[in-house]
């Protein structure tokens, strides 16, 4: 279970407090969506979930499994099984994608336990999610994000998620930049990835997502707290009516 | 000009020449354009001497034996033993020791030798190739003849904790194809003079590796000509602790030359320096080139990139492009960069650009979210830092020996 206990979270850089008290309990196997107006501090939660230095937690805790993961490195929190999908895939010239995927692979199994993977090992689960994502394997070549389409990175960050196998995924604004069909081939991903041990917190502007992955519970934030929760009419609310009437 | 004597070898001529310049010099003005940065006395004084340590970086770059030929220098000298090989197997190539030479009245190298060293030093002075000049004790003198292929690589091990002068000279006939991988480890000191003679449609591709347990410094020269549609590509690893002044010049005498200087180093304690000067002159049209210089430093490193692209008149169609990049890993480390483009055509296309900064904490942020720990995401951010200097190299043993050199600076 994953679960953010009264969190209030400042940017350091700005001396600004960006999250104001946020309380939110995710089971194993819940999609929850968090939807919100510009700057409301929905990828503030993002990194700050995912450890992203520069981000001071004033007050509270987020824990995983009954423990608190704050003191906890970002390559720790990531092995313990947290994923961010990011809402812009960082390209990294002259890092290449394949020995990316794999060092975080075997980073993870080595912290878990786990024999590392060797090359010929890795290729073969590779191979198989890469199939079923509809990734090609020479996009795979080339160096990390780097030329990718809009769609392409996304479908590079749920392969990522695939083969990681996190139990806890974030997906910040994974639909921004994507069109129609992207985002449906992004959709079947996280889809495929739904089970009873994993649990998502999609954040999103938009309903249209929520039509592919369907949330258990939709959460409204507005600064820096959640405002209303709800079902997946709540998303539609939002779709019709704006935020406006939530705000006031 | 230099007059012969009857009585001497013609080498002595040129000998007493570079022994005159070298003492006009006053090594101690500290005005001089290209040492501001660095006196030549940081090359020239005896630095303290530490023991000889071998590390496992020195013993692991193996080549294939079928595709290379081999030499080495043991405390200064070439060995006569692979030098022997050499020539029992290169049929088609003539090489000869820097010292033989003395021995020989006449030598091929006498229209050579100095040619491209005498060309640089009239645009400024290099007192220490000029004291190469009158010290080397040996080197090596190769032609390789029209249409060779060959690849070399000679190792320069030293341990006599003496200031080694060597005199190298590659004479490249038409259409020949050539890789030398010159690879420096031990305890002395190096002064070396390599000059390139690179005829028509010829190809040189020249890596060197200074490895981290060279416990001296190391001022490399390398003065070339290059004729038409000649391609030259000169590489440059230091991973020294030490200081290692690269200095390439390379004048581009005939149409449609390309050439490529390409210079790593990796600076990780205070008494390391890594200069890289480099002057590029352009004399014919239409000729290419491309200088591309990246430093990593840390714990108080400095570097040095000196470069400059000069471009005559008469070169019109020049394609000139200049970079460098300084990796800063900790606050008191210096890069100093000096570009320079000095032109007199009006149809040419000149750039330089120089970016230095930190590891990128997005990108770090990045790799250590898929849950790869700090230090081996620091490693995959440094090593592709440097993958533009990689990429420049052909042989995949050479770009692993660097990859594995990077990871074992990063933990040091």
């Amino acid at each position: 279970m994953f679960e953010i206990k009264d969190l209030h979270v400042n940017i350091s850089e700005v001396e600004k407090k960006i999250i104001s008290g946020i309380n939110l309990k995710i089971n194993p196997g819940e999609v929850h969506a968090i939807m919100g107006p510009n700057g409301s501090g929905k990828s503030t939660l993002s990194y700050t979930l995912s450890g992203k230095e520069g981000y001071e937690i004033e007050k509270g805790d987020i824990e995983l499994d009954g423990e608190s993961i704050l003191d906890d490195e970002p390559d720790e929190r990531a092995a313990k099984g947290i994923f961010l999908a990011f809402q812009y895939p960082i390209e990294i010239p002259g890092v290449g994608n394949l020995s990316f995927i794999r060092t975080a692979l075997n980073s993870q199994r080595k912290f878990n336990g786990k024999d590392e993977l060797n090359p010929a090992e890795f290729l073969k689960i590779l191979r198989e999610k890469a199939d079923f994502l509809n990734v090609d394997m020479e996009m795979l070549k080339r160096p990390l994000n780097v030329g990718f389409s809009g769609g392409e990175k996304k479908r590079n960050e749920i392969l990522q998620m695939a083969l990681l196998e996190p139990r806890f995924c974030i997906l910040d604004e994974t639909d921004s930049g994507l069109d129609v069909d992207a985002m449906k081939q992004v959709s079947k991903g996280v889809n495929f990835l739904r089970s009873e041990n994993r649990s998502f917190l999609i954040i999103t502007h938009y309903q249209r997502l929520l039509n592919y992955i369907k949330p258990d519970f939709v959460h409204i934030m507005a600064k820096g707290k959640i405002i209303k929760t709800g079902g997946p009419e709540l998303a539609l609310e939002v779709e019709n009516q704006g935020y406006t009437h939530l705000l006031n | 000009m230099v007059f012969e004597n009857k009585n001497s070898h013609w080498i002595d001529a040129y000998t007493r020449k570079f022994e005159e310049s070298f003492k006009s010099i006053n090594l101690l003005d500290n005005k001089k354009e290209y040492w501001r940065f660095a006196s030549p006395l940081i090359w020239h004084d005896k630095l303290p001497i530490k023991k000889f340590q071998e590390t496992r970086s020195s013993q692991s770059l193996k080549f294939d034996v079928t595709k290379y030929s081999f030499l080495r220098f043991n405390d200064g000298i070439l060995d006569t033993e692979t030098l022997k090989k050499f020539i029992n197997e290169n049929k088609n190539i003539e090489i000869c020791s820097f010292k033989d030479i003395f021995l020989k009245k006449d030598h091929w190298s006498s229209l050579k030798f100095s040619k491209a060293q005498l060309k640089a030093e009239k645009s400024y002075e290099r007192p220490l190739a000029l004291f190469n000049g009158f010290n080397a004790g040996d080197g090596v003198f190769i032609k390789f003849k029209k249409g060779v292929k060959k690849n070399l690589h000679i190792i320069y091990e030293g341990k006599n904790e003496k200031n080694n002068c060597i005199r190298n000279l590659f004479d490249l006939e038409e259409n020949s194809e050539i890789k030398v991988f010159e690879h420096f480890y031990g305890n002395s000191k190096y002064n070396i003079v390599s000059e390139l003679f690179a005829a028509d449609n010829s190809k040189l591709e020249h890596c060197k590796i200074i490895n981290q347990d060279i416990s001296n410094s190391v001022i490399y020269h390398f003065f070339g000509n290059c004729k038409k549609n000649s391609k030259i590509k000169t590489v440059n690893f230091s991973f020294s602790d030490n200081p290692v002044r690269n200095e390439t010049n390379l004048y581009l005498e005939g149409t449609n030359c390309e050439t490529t200087v390409a210079s790593m180093g990796f600076g990780k304690k205070e008494t390391s320096i890594c200069d890289n000067t480099v002057f590029i002159s352009h004399q014919e049209e239409s000729c290419k080139s491309r200088q591309i210089i990246k430093n990593a430093l840390k714990n108080g490193a400095k570097a040095i990139f000196q470069g400059k692209i000069f471009v005559d008149s008469k070169a019109q169609k020049t394609d000139g492009y200049q970079m460098s990049n300084g990796l800063i890993l900790s606050d008191d480390c210096e890069f100093l960069v000096k570009p320079e483009l000095e032109i007199y055509a009006d149809d040419v296309v000149c750039s330089h650009g120089s970016i230095s900064g930190t590891l990128n904490e997005d990108h770090l942020f990045y790799l250590r979210s898929r849950g790869i720990p700090l230090i081996e995401a620091q490693k995959k951010l440094i090593q592709a830092f440097y993958s533009e200097i990689l990429d420049e190299v052909s042989e995949d043993n050479i770009v692993y020996y660097i990859q594995n050199q990077i990871s074992e600076m990063i933990t040091l």
